[in-house]
């Protein structure tokens, strides 16, 4: 067990402070930096914008009972002028904002010219001008009902077997499960590329021939299984971190951040489901290090593999129609698609238990076949420098 | 096999597919002694090697190790430099040597102390915190040593150990060995250098296509074939003495080849006795292991019923 955790150390260490991994690291972070440096950017200049004086012309005196309902969103305040003139006056001073123009029959059309002089009103502010317009139209109806109507629907989003819905506010418990299986589900991928780059490497730099003189091949791959498995967790921790402390700061800012959350043991299954599907891979991905020749081959071999893992991503629409379908519980129940397949359900269903228990026994056995099948190809393949290994040999090495 | 057996290789045979690397190998080596393990390439040693270190079974024959199967608390106890050399490139010397040195069980901290006692010897101070892959070829092979030797194991095997060392770093390699048998350290060295082997072994098996075909004492084998000849350095002219066949001269060295009537000691007393003339210098001339190596690989001897023509039960020449 020390040897292993040595080994462990030794990768971890020797690929954390890598550029590669730095690189991988940093480049969703400063992706996820520039777009809320440009949503802050945005936000001040909508800020800036809500606030100040919107003029409107209303020939018709379609807006004499209008009143200006209490809005979070904005700080502006509406003026009646009674002449285009004096308008048009008040905006080359830059006394408002903007104005509308009402049409005579406003009141039946529901028409209105906007006019501006440098910039453009934002969304909140049209809105805000709707819903004014709203009152004075509805002021004959029912208090209740009138402000009912002029805030509108608040919709929720329902799962089509009814088993879970979303309010509006709380679409980011819906997209958040997704995000958060979509980041373990690219670590899982690094840490087994890492692996599979690992023992190609010391293939490469005949360091191969030392270490099995000095550790079991069991040790030898249990050990970058372990350090590099933690590598790809400490990926995750970190943008988890990051992407928290994010949400925390949008949330004071965009009302339907706040109270994002994703559930416990969600955590917890996913958590399970990848370290599995990640020893599943990593195995398959060393017995592929131990069996070629360089990194270019590899990547021809591993392809397939990945391909299958993303598959439930060409299945997004068959899911979510119908998520507790067939396809949807095969997915779940195959190995190298179940993490995927249950992070995608999760969002728009509530998944069996049973799946899930299945799910985590088939990924054990496929995990624990794989890890003796690479260890027997490892062996096979960890001294044969020059060449790669015939699929017979493999065959023949399995059957042996 | 007797206790002081360090390796035991019975009949080993190890084959690849169609291809037959080992057919029949037999040896033994004794505790404390430098055994040189010859072959010309391809001849099945470092596959003999691997089944001594258990990385490949052998398809038939026994092979034990500091006194039985091998098992991974001896790999502990082994240093191994093989012939495909390698090393992590992409860390420090130092990281590379105590990380290889953890992982035979020495304790960082006395793996460090270990470590700065070897970077000195080995000129390899100012270059510790390099990266392996900025080190020339040579300075790598040393670090390569460094790392077979830094556990302080019972049983060293070496693959070439020279291989890309110039003549004073094969020195000092070779010193740090000689002072490791010395200690009582076991040593299996395979190497194509005879000269060293000369210097160095104390037994030796020869391989060849998979068989060992020479085996025993290196001063034993060495007269076993030797001709009768002598070899003199004099001063004054070489007189004609009856019985010799031919004369070659190389440096002031004469080398007299004998017909079988005529002794070493005859011609000794022939030439003590000349008038005028210096004896500085005169032995039995053996052949060295580079010709007995040609011979037998070339096919000038031919084993006789079997695979190995040369054995011997000579105790270890060593002090």
């Amino acid at each position: 067990m020390r040897k292993l955790l040595l080994i462990a150390w030794h990768e971890y260490k020797k690929h954390v402070l890598r550029k590669r991994f730095l690189g991988a690291l940093l480049a969703p972070l400063l992706f996820i930096a520039i777009g809320g440096i440009i949503g802050f950017i945005t936000l001040q200049s909508f800020s800036e914008s809500d606030t100040g004086v919107v003029g409107y012309l209303d020939p018709s005196n379609a807006l004499a009972k209008a009143y200006k309902p209490t809005s979070p969103e904005t700080q502006i305040e509406f003026r009646r002028f009674e002449s285009k003139a004096e308008a048009d006056a008040a905006l080359n001073r830059e006394q408002i904002r903007a104005y509308y123009e009402l049409a005579p029959d406003f009141a039946q059309s529901g028409r209105a010219d906007l006019f501006y002089w440098k910039r453009d009103i934002s969304g909140d502010v049209r809105d805000d001008f709707e819903t004014y317009a709203q009152s004075a139209l509805l002021s004959g109806v029912n208090p209740q009902i009138a402000t009912r109507l002029a805030q509108g629907i608040d919709f929720t989003f329902e799962t089509p077997d009814r088993s879970r819905a979303f309010g509006e506010n709380n679409i980011v418990g819906f997209v958040l499960p997704f995000v958060f299986g979509l980041m373990f589900f690219v670590a899982l991928f690094a840490g087994a590329q890492y692996l599979m780059q690992a023992v190609i490497e010391e293939k490469e730099n005949r360091t191969m021939e030392v270490m099995v003189t000095t550790v079991t091949p069991t040790q030898l791959m249990g050990g970058k299984i372990l350090g590099l498995g933690a590598l790809g967790l400490t990926q995750v921790a970190v943008w988890l971190i990051v992407m928290a402390a994010a949400l925390a700061v949008a949330g004071q800012q965009f009302s339907f951040l706040q109270g994002a959350s994703i559930a416990p043991e969600f955590i917890a299954v996913a958590l399970v489901l990848f370290v599995l599907e990640y020893v599943l891979f990593g195995a398959v991905m060393a017995a592929i290090g131990a069996a070629v020749l360089d990194q270019k081959q590899a990547q021809q071999y591993m392809g397939p593999f990945v391909l299958l893992a993303i598959s439930p991503e060409f299945f997004i629409p068959v899911i979510f129609l119908d998520p507790n379908g067939v396809i949807a519980t095969v997915l779940t129940l195959f190995p190298f698609t179940a993490p995927l397949a249950l992070v995608f359900r999760y969002g728009i269903t509530t998944v069996p238990v049973w799946q899930i228990v299945v799910a985590i026994a088939l990924l054990i056995v496929f995990a624990a076949g794989a890890l003796w099948l690479a260890g027997r190809v490892f062996r096979l393949g960890m001294l044969q420098y020059g060449k790669a290994l015939a699929f017979r040999e493999i065959v023949a090495e399995v059957r042996s | 096999m007797t206790e002081q057996n360090v390796i035991s290789a019975s009949h080993l045979a190890k084959s690849f597919g169609a291809a037959k690397a080992v057919r029949d190998v037999s040896f033994d080596v004794r505790t404390g002694e430098i055994f040189g393990l010859l072959g010309p390439n391809g001849a099945g040693k470092t596959t003999t090697i691997r089944m001594i270190l258990d990385i490949f079974k052998p398809d038939r024959g026994t092979v034990t190790v500091l006194g039985g199967a091998m098992t991974d608390a001896k790999k502990d106890r082994i240093g191994y430099l093989p012939e495909e050399r390698g090393l992590y490139k992409d860390i420090s010397v130092e990281n590379c040597v105590l990380y290889l040195a953890e992982l035979k069980g020495v304790p960082r901290a006395e793996a460090k102390i270990r470590a700065a006692q070897y970077f000195d010897q080995l000129d390899l101070t100012e270059h510790k915190r390099k990266k392996v892959q900025d080190l020339s070829k040579g300075m790598q092979q040393k670090v390569q040593v460094m790392t077979t030797l830094l556990h302080r194991p019972s049983l060293i095997i070496i693959d070439e150990p020279f291989s890309g060392l110039d003549p004073v770093n094969t020195r000092l390699v070779q010193d740090m060995l000689l002072r490791e048998r010395d200690k009582g350290t076991t040593i299996v060295m395979s190497t194509h250098q005879m000269y060293q082997v000369e210097e160095m072994c104390d037994r030796l098996v020869l391989i060849n296509q998979g068989d060992s075909v020479l085996y025993g004492a290196v001063d034993e084998i060495r007269r076993r074939y030797a001709d009768n000849a002598v070899r003199v350095v004099v001063h004054g002219p070489l007189p004609q003495i009856e019985g010799v066949i031919e004369t070659s001269r190389k440096g002031d060295a004469h080398t007299l080849s004998l017909g079988a009537e005529v002794t070493p000691q005859q011609v000794l007393s022939i030439l003590a006795n000349t008038p005028g003339l210096l004896v500085e210098r005169f032995e039995l001339a053996l052949p060295t292991m580079d010709d007995i190596f040609v011979r037998v690989v070339g096919g000038k001897i031919v084993p006789e019923n079997g695979r190995v023509v040369a054995e011997t039960v000579a105790q270890n020449t060593h002090a």
